[in-house]
């Protein structure tokens, strides 16, 4: 039987975000940038939405005189992702 | 709207992205070790000189030196290279810092350099383990079998009857030796890491 996919997870640059930050210790919002090719705003609210969900933490900071944001994944976002990763595995696995 | 991927598309984008943020942590992941390893052969050069030249005590705090390059040095470069932590950091930065301050202590009160390069070369070993860099781990290895060719020397030919110049020379030639183990377990696999670490980032 088919596992539901995690809505919040099944989007392309949450998924990235989240498949970064669980191979890192921790990264912040220009690395993460980097990484995905999106933009400022639109990483911005897919951070904001992964937080809400407890799938991430965010700390705001400063390095010398510029801000900032550091995001880690939490071990709820870890567990997300684990089930999340199964599921598509069930889906393929079907599939063949 | 939010792009949606297929099933196969969602695995390949989490495969993409660990891979391509595991391959870019590991991109100059040498370079502490060339840092610290470049700096400290220098000094210990010119320490060399100076002892065989007796050009007196006060040359001794040249070894100053290698904390204060050494740690403006990882300054710079983690200046640029903020972005991501690495796992791998969470122990081997602990490790170092404790090592480090370890052997630089040992330095200033003993000059005990087969203990400073031993202390060292386990932290080699140490970090190529748990970094999985087979060429960090043998290098180490090396550096403590290397670190026994001073005492061992010092025990069959310095004796009573050793001049003041010939031991002058002995300790510089010492000087020299640890040098070349710091050569062995730093330098070397700080410049392998580098080419094989960004040899693979540019093929990705």
């Amino acid at each position: 039987m088919f596992r539901e996919l995690n809505p919040l997870l099944h989007s392309e640059l949450r998924l990235a975000v989240m498949s970064i930050l669980i191979s890192v210790e921790n990264a912040d919002f220009v690395y993460l940038r980097e990484q995905t090719g999106a933009t400022a705003g639109n990483l911005s609210v897919q951070i904001d939405k992964l937080q809400k969900a407890g799938y991430i933490s965010v700390v705001k900071g400063f390095k010398g005189r510029m801000p900032c944001t550091t995001c880690t994944i939490t071990d709820v976002g870890i567990t997300a992702f684990e089930e999340y990763v199964e599921a598509l595995k069930s889906y393929i696995g079907a599939t063949r | 709207m939010e792009k949606q991927l297929t099933e196969t598309q969602s695995l390949e984008l989490i495969t993409a992205m660990i891979r391509d943020s595991r391959s870019r942590m590991a991109r100059n992941s040498g370079i502490p070790f060339l840092i610290w390893g470049y700096v400290t052969v220098v000094v210990a050069i010119i320490e060399a000189v100076a002892t065989k030249y007796q050009l007196g005590p006060t040359w001794q705090l040249g070894w100053m030196a290698i904390p204060l390059f050494g740690i403006s040095g990882m300054r710079i470069f983690r200046r640029k290279t903020a972005g991501a932590t690495s796992r791998h950091k969470r122990i081997l930065t602990p490790l170092w810092i404790t090592l480090g301050t370890t052997a630089f202590i040992i330095s200033i009160t003993t000059a005990h350099y087969p203990t400073v390069t031993l202390l060292l070369s386990v932290g080699c070993v140490i970090s190529g383990i748990v970094m999985a860099e087979k060429s960090l781990t043998a290098c180490g290895i090396s550096g403590i079998a290397a670190s026994a060719i001073i005492p061992l020397h010092k025990f069959f030919h310095v004796t009573s009857s050793t001049t003041h110049d010939e031991y002058t020379n002995i300790l510089a030639a010492y000087v020299l030796i640890f040098a070349a183990i710091i050569a062995v377990i730093m330098i070397i696999p700080g410049h392998i890491l580098n080419r094989k670490n960004n040899r693979a980032c540019s093929e990705s």
